[in-house]
């Protein structure tokens, strides 16, 4: 339950907006003149805002479609990412937008047809170019789907295109908008991945890996292309028994001919966000193992997450027959 | 007027109250036994024995920008001090005292709006208020005097969430005379208990570290520990999750010496 929305005036007689409101009768509505009065305060604790968010419906004006961070892809020679809302209803201790923002609301675009406008702009000056366009960088692309419809209007709107490669990367059960609709070879629903131990763990409200194994393979069996994202790899003690009884049962149960492609990250933090998320959790296990800083970059040792990377990797390959794509992610 | 903070600042603050009258100041006065410090002669200033209760009054001749400012010295708030405005308003359309937190102040002559936080207070009835001077007749929306420039002020110095902007709403009909009135009074202490409850449990999600090290202190105070053991105590410490040692803290007092309580903490952590 959301107990209070902040409107922005200028879209308060949106269609998306009222369609929203309608959706939380009960909330107090709050119309302010623009989001950041709220979101980009100072002072504010993103830890006590998580606990009990509020939503902000604004308008974005501009940036609709950002280039990504060198390292992050799957293969396209340019890499574009889009968030048609800020922050996350999971709260998952090694995710960066803990250390990003100082609010934890959350912060809804309404104006979706500006995304997709300057996605068709950004394909006519990149003709002949392959692109992928991530959704899911700044929030979980579908966890928030019965509220916004974003992938369901995504999926009605978006410029079909062989060259370009759609990524919506999420941790959600919310594949809805998929189901109903025709699976498209230029669409990647990608599932970030942990051991199940680890993800009760960390992955705090996001839902178990056995449902988003379930997902991936309802998703296959309807010939939708699928990403396996173990982004972040995460260090213990039984690491190597743990990833494998993953990626065996991921493999087991999904159609791979469906696969399009795998990708792994190790944990990694900026030396700003590292200090912001370990001050919220003094003395986590998160940290306490193998983490050491490099370049201002915190991360496990270079033999540490190379190990990992090869070991996992492995595993893919001796799995699936079929020539999977498979990328190593490293945004810092 | 006197130094501020020159000499005794080992005290913690930890709540600040700001109120517009003396009536208002009343029920604070009374129930925290607070006393009018003498030495600070720019606002009337009260604080408690212990001095981690402190309330100001606005004064109409001095702006009220200042009086956060003027507290904030005289208290040697922190970023942990919990901020309270408190002031009584009427409506008209009310039959019974209602305790209201204000979510979006509008400054009655530029209409800019402020919105102070409302993390994790469900409970409570929420409304906007316009900042200007109260008139009892016709309410129909709350007027609290001065609260705009208050709250501008206290949001650049202290934490968001740690500001609270409160109201007891009347209804139209009652006279401040009446506030001896002992609906009001048990109104007044069932939620501004309430929220002094919830602002501790806040800073504990808020400022997890500094929970460690007021935590560490209690213990130091109640129990003897060599350098030794109070080296292991902190390092234990550190390996709680807040919460856990929050839950911990009663069955830790009744131990009889520091090393029970050394020995408790570890078995929690197996």
């Amino acid at each position: 339950m959301i107990n209070t929305i902040y409107v922005e005036n200028e879209i308060k007689d949106h269609s998306r907006t009222l369609s929203i409101l309608s959706k939380f009768k009960r909330s107090r509505i709050i119309y302010i003149n623009k989001y950041s009065e709220i979101f980009n305060k100072k002072k504010q604790s993103f830890r006590l805002q998580k606990k009990d968010p509020l939503l902000i419906l604004a308008k974005k004006n501009n940036n609709f479609v950002l280039k990504a961070p060198e390292g992050f892809g799957i293969g396209a020679s340019i890499n574009y990412y889009f968030s048609h809302m800020y922050n996350c209803i999971y709260d998952c201790k090694y995710c960066f937008l803990q250390g990003l923002y100082s609010s934890a609301n959350y912060l809804v675009f309404v104006n979706y047809e500006d995304f997709l406008n300057q996605i068709k702009n950004l394909v006519i000056k990149n003709k002949g170019k392959s692109i992928t366009f991530f959704s899911g960088y700044d929030c979980d692309s579908l966890a928030m789907e019965k509220v916004t419809s974003f992938a369901d209007f995504f999926l009605k709107n978006y410029l079909e295109n062989k060259k370009i490669t759609y990524e919506f990367r999420t941790k959600s059960l919310q594949i809805n908008p998929f189901l109903k609709n025709k699976p498209s070879e230029n669409i990647i629903i990608a599932y970030s991945l942990l051991p199940g131990d680890l993800a009760q763990k960390f992955d705090i409200k996001a839902p178990s890996i056995n449902l988003r194994i379930k997902s991936l393979k309802q998703l296959t069996s309807l010939g939708w292309q699928i990403g396996l994202r173990f982004d972040p790899l995460i260090y213990n003690n039984n690491w190597k028994i743990s990833y494998k009884e993953l990626i065996r049962t991921i493999l087991d149960e999904i159609n791979t001919n469906y696969l399009h492609s795998v990708s792994f990250g190790s944990l990694r933090f900026p030396k700003q966000i590292f200090n912001t998320i370990n001050n919220m959790y003094p003395g986590d296990e998160l940290f306490s193992h193998n983490f050491e800083k490099r370049d201002n970059v915190y991360s496990y040792k270079d033999e540490v997450e190379k190990e990992m990377i090869s070991y996992c990797k492995n595993l893919i390959y001796k799995k699936v027959k079929k020539d999977v794509q498979i990328f190593s992610c490293t945004p810092y | 007027m006197e130094k501020l903070n020159s000499t005794d600042n080992s005290y913690i603050c930890e709540y600040c109250f700001i109120v517009n009258n003396i009536s208002e100041a009343q029920f604070f006065i009374n129930r925290f036994n607070l006393k009018l410090k003498k030495k600070y002669n720019l606002f009337p200033i009260f604080s408690n024995q212990k001095k981690n209760i402190w309330l100001a009054i606005n004064q109409d001749t001095i702006s009220p920008t200042v009086t956060p400012i003027y507290l904030n010295n005289c208290a040697n708030a922190n970023e942990q001090t919990t901020w309270i405005f408190f002031s009584f308003s009427f409506l008209s359309n009310l039959n019974s005292p209602h305790f209201i937190i204000i979510d979006e102040i509008i400054d009655s002559s530029t209409q800019n709006k402020l919105y102070p936080s409302v993390s994790c207070l469900t409970k409570f009835e929420k409304k906007n208020a316009l900042s200007k001077e109260q008139i009892s007749q016709n309410q129909e929306c709350i007027t609290l005097k001065n609260i705009y420039e208050i709250y501008k002020t206290l949001e650049k110095l202290v934490n968001k969430a740690l500001i609270f902007v409160t109201t007891l709403s009347m209804p139209e009909k009652y006279e401040l005379s009446d506030i001896d009135n002992k609906t009001i009074k048990s109104e007044q202490n069932k939620y501004i208990t309430e929220i002094m409850n919830l602002s501790d449990e806040m800073k504990i999600t808020i400022f997890p570290f500094f929970y460690f090290f007021n935590f560490f202190k209690k213990i130091k105070e109640e129990f003897k520990f060599s350098v030794y053991e109070q080296n292991v105590l902190e390092n234990l410490l550190k390996q709680f999750n807040p919460n856990d040692l929050k839950n911990n803290l009663k069955f830790i007092k009744k131990l009889k010496n520091g090393k029970q309580v050394i020995n408790h903490l570890k078995q929690k952590l197996l």
